[in-house]
């Protein structure tokens, strides 16, 4: 089928072909309608487990140095850093939902995200990168597989992307540190 | 999704409401004076005021499509119309209800309710009082001849000094530029960081300058044996040599009077961006000097509605108003001085039947006088001629809430006693009211006062009245901090809080006991190490203890701790960064600074200290013996991510080890060379030098080879691991499935 298809002396039999060949292609793809409730995700390493938060709460992300421990913390709050003047508390997400340590930790990141008058960056060992999925192929978390309640999670991906729910966190009273050296009853 | 037109409606609003506030300040302040029935030619000129001020109101609320304070508006306009032809004072039951009216219109302002409903109700309730208003205003002007008081003058509201030419601009915009102006001390403090970083340099070339010094006499005989062996083509080199010596001194010198240059250039720098950041600085802060008829304007109409509620007379007078104070000072101000007048139509004030049996005015009179004392600063006197305060009561008070005993109580004089309201619980009301009672209000007052770096104090005589005195700054000071370093960890305390810096050396520790404690300046005092109350790993305690512990000594009179840091580091002015979320509140931490160094620093809360400290002292029981650490082995971890090395210090000093930690290979073989290590924990993938080569360095190294070694790495393939092993180290730790316990175990099975 080596025709010479150039417009001159293709014949009208071809061009009817052609043309709804171009009409089928022009057809929106049932992929199209999916991506308007697409979601899309930062993923990130923490101690040898993948996870993903929207993007729409990430500010930035910045590398992590000259970490300045906070005393007197919960163990959530790996400490402070100093963002071009802006001071920003780290939080290891990992000791916020008490899971075990597993592993060393090469923490070189941090995420900034920020929602409901709070700031923070969250840290993280790697960036694996941007990527979209559709929303509704994610699957409802296990508890007993991430160890994270369910509240806190948007979903798992097919492949096992926990994905967090960043919205609820940023509620989640505890977040705040608000701690009175004699507690109040 | 807002369309630009509403967008812009909404703006407008937004200018509508601040030009609202002033109308309605102009009508209320105009009804505080005509019940101050004036003559009637003022009279008239104040209907008018207010006329006015009503009419431009209505507009500009028709404007904006504020319908229901619009017609509000035409309502009071409509009121003052009336009074304009009658020419005569209203009556004071006319005046309360336009006082109600004006409270609608503002609470219509304030709260953002479009719901027709809502405004109906509102306009419906408002209709009825006026007309009500009307009537009876109609009818008193009948019966009431006003009494003329032939001096009163005319308000002075809307009179604009034309002097000075003025721009409007809004606050906010004012306060950010004054927020951005306090951040320019970050480069005063980063530019003296970097003279000071040079002036450390250019002390470097010192012991190069030695040690050249020492070698150029040998230099010198060598050049002086040479020539004999010119000849020789060894010899040429050793003189390419020495010439090198020679021009590398020259070189040498050059570099270190350039950089001695670059230092004294950066430290003049230094003094002139400080100079320009400070006036910049002092400048804005003047912006935001306000009068302080800004808090004080709404002050008379809260006095008059109080005593309505309560039914008691009294006309406010405010005196010095247009002083001016830090629009951050004032804000602050605005609650404890409402609360001081509360206090005083509430508690101080009598009903105007007990007035007149103690053969007073039935109008009491309450007085708030401004003055500027000095430059910086201003005092506030709130005077009332009302009953006083029974010193007997505020002592039987404070004996009931145990603030102290009954025999210490009348031991106390005049001023100790009535010093004794400012103490939470202590009240003489004998009824808790909705305004006052609780004991509470003086103790924020106070509180409040104190913060801002001001003083209280009352005095009050039975049956004639009170004085509250209030002196102030004018504007804030820029805080100043001591740095100080606790457990490795740099902090800052504030300067004004120090009562002193002291060391103490062991001999000057005493134990009393069970607890330590110092003498300073004349008594003795508990001495706590700070990095145990910030619940911070303690420092390790050197066994002969010749140098001298630094302490600083925080708290007041007997309350005084001294607590003992690693180093007190210098005191320097700080910029101080509010705690924000999801910080809210830290023990012991009141906010955070950034040091000329561009690290972070938290500011540490003394009052919280010193709780923390008494606290401690409470439930731990004694220090014990301090020999627990006396014979431990050392362990040396060398490990590039910060948080894997602090981990790794932290389990190994938790299982009783001592360890110091480097940040790569290169490092920790240097550290090694120089001091005593039982056993080497380290990383594989570092820079410089990483962990194969520097096992594979400690194993030719004759005096380090039989060190052991542990690798812990992130490559976990058979290769790698066999590589390590191959290099020497005694045991190789996957990262994946680390955990502390095999970590321990195997440092246990090694040394």
């Amino acid at each position: 089928m080596k025709k010479n298809m150039t417009v001159s002396n293709v014949s009208a039999e071809d061009r009817k072909i052609l043309r709804t060949r171009a009409q089928l292609l022009a057809q929106p793809s049932q992929n199209d309608t999916l991506e308007e409730s697409s979601l899309e995700l930062l993923e990130f390493k923490l101690a040898q487990e993948c996870y993903a938060l929207e993007t729409r709460h990430v500010h930035e992300v910045y590398p992590l140095e000259d970490l300045t421990p906070m005393p007197c913390t919960p163990a959530f709050v790996l400490g402070m850093v100093n963002v071009r003047g802006n001071i920003t508390p780290v939080i290891d997400i990992k000791k916020f939902f008490d899971l075990p340590d597993k592993g060393i930790t090469d923490l070189h990141r941090i995420i900034l995200v920020q929602g409901n008058d709070i700031e923070f960056g969250l840290l993280a060992d790697a960036i694996v990168g941007v990527r979209n999925i559709a929303e509704n192929s994610l699957q409802p978390p296990l508890a007993t597989l991430t160890g994270i309640h369910s509240d806190y999670l948007k979903g798992v991906t097919k492949e096992c992307l926990v994905v967090l729910n960043l919205d609820r966190i940023l509620a989640d009273p505890r977040i705040i540190v608000h701690e009175e050296v004699i507690p109040e009853n | 999704m807002i369309s630009k037109n509403e967008e812009f409606l909404k703006k407008l609003q937004a200018t509508f409401k601040v030009e609202a506030k002033e109308h309605l300040q102009v009508i209320s302040d105009g009804l505080l004076e005509l019940e101050k029935t004036p003559v009637p030619e003022a009279l008239h000129d104040i209907i008018e005021l207010v006329f006015r001020a009503a009419h431009s109101l209505k507009g500009a609320a028709r404007a904006v499509d504020f319908v229901d304070i619009e017609s509000s508006c035409q309502l009071l306009e409509d009121v003052f119309a009336t009074w304009k032809r009658q020419q005569s004072a209203p009556s004071l039951e006319a005046l309360d209800a336009l006082h109600r009216d004006l409270n609608i219109i503002t609470s219509a302002l304030t709260t953002p309710s479009d719901t027709t409903t809502d405004s109906q109700k509102r306009e419906a309730s408002f209709s009825d009082q006026t007309v009500e208003t009307i009537s009876v205003g109609t009818l008193s002007t009948q019966s009431d001849t006003p009494i003329a008081k032939p001096t009163m003058p005319v308000p002075k509201v809307q009179q604009v000094t034309a002097s000075e030419e003025t721009v409007r601009v809004a606050v906010a915009k004012l306060e950010s530029s004054l927020l951005q102006a306090e951040e320019m001390l970050m480069v005063k403090l980063t530019v003296r960081q970097r003279a000071i970083d040079l002036r450390v340099l250019s002390e470097h070339f010192e012991a190069w300058r030695k040690a050249w010094t020492t070698l150029e006499p040998e230099v010198r005989e060598l050049r002086h044996h040479l020539p004999m062996q010119e000849k020789r083509s060894s010899a040429a080199g050793v003189t390419r040599l020495l010439d090198f010596f020679d021009w590398s001194m020259d070189y040498f010198k050059l570099v270190e009077s350039q950089t001695a240059t670059l230092g004294y250039t950066m430290e003049r720098d230094g003094y002139h961006f400080g100079k320009l950041v400070d006036d910049l600085m002092e400048g804005s802060k003047k912006l935001l000097l306000l009068p302080f008829s800004t808090i004080s304007a709404s002050l008379p109409k809260v006095a008059r509605d109080l005593c309505r509620d309560q039914g008691k007379e009294a006309e406010f007078r405010i005196e010095g108003d247009d002083i001016e104070i830090d629009k951050r000072i004032l804000e602050s101000l605005k609650d404890p001085l409402i609360h001081l007048l509360r206090n005083s139509i509430d508690h101080g004030i009598e009903m105007p039947d007990d007035r007149f049996k103690k053969n007073k005015p039935s109008k009491a009179t309450i007085k708030l006088e401004v003055s500027q004392i000095s430059g910086n600063k201003v005092q506030l006197i709130i005077e009332d001629d009302g009953a006083g305060i029974d010193i007997d009561k505020v002592k039987a008070s404070a004996v009931k809430h145990g603030l102290i005993s009954a025999k210490d109580s009348m031991q106390l004089n005049e001023a100790e006693s009535l010093a004794l309201i400012f103490h939470s619980a202590v009240s003489t009301s004998p009824m808790i009211t909705q305004l006052s009672g609780r004991g509470l209000g003086l103790t924020i007052v106070r509180e409040k006062v104190t913060k801002l770096g001001g003083e209280v104090s009352v005095s009050s005589q039975l049956g004639i009245g009170t004085v509250f005195t209030i002196t102030m700054p004018t504007s804030l000071a820029n805080l100043r901090g001591i740095i100080i370093e606790v457990a490795g960890q740099t902090m800052v305390v504030p300067t004004t809080l120090v009562e002193g810096v002291t060391r103490a050396r062991q001999a000057d520790i005493q134990t009393i006991e069970g607890r330590e404690t110092i003498t300073f300046s004349g008594s003795t005092l508990a001495l706590v190490p700070l990095a145990e109350i910030l619940e911070l790993p303690m420092p390790e305690r050197k066994e002969s203890l010749v140098i001298a512990v630094p302490v600083i000594v925080l708290g007041e009179g007997d309350q005084r701790i001294a607590f003992a840091v690693d180093a007190v580091l210098d005191e320097q002015e700080i910029l101080v960064k509010p705690l924000r979320k999801p910080f809210s509140r830290i023990r012991n931490v009141s906010a955070v600074t950034i040091l000329g160094s561009g690290r972070i620093a938290p500011i540490l809360n003394i009052v919280d200290l010193l709780q923390s400290a008494r606290l401690m002292a409470k439930t731990s029981p004694q220090v014990t013996a301090e020999s627990t650490t006396a014979k431990a082995k050392a362990v040396l971890v060398a490990e590039d991510s910060i948080t894997s090395r602090m981990l790794l210090k932290g389990i190994l000093e938790s299982a009783g080890y001592r360890v110091k930690t480097t940040v790569d290979g290169m490092e920790a073989f240097t550290l090694l060379r120089a001091e005593h290590f039982d056993l080497v924990v380290s990383d594989v993938e570092m820079p410089r030098l990483n962990g194969f080569d520097l096992t594979a360095r400690i194993r030719a190294d004759h005096k380090l080879a039989d060190l052991p070694v542990i690798l812990v790495s992130a490559l976990e393939t058979r290769d790698d691991r066999e590589r390590g092993l191959e290099a020497g180290a005694n045991a190789y730790l996957i990262k994946s499935s680390f955990d502390q316990g095999n970590l321990l175990e195997a440092v246990q099975r090694l040394i």
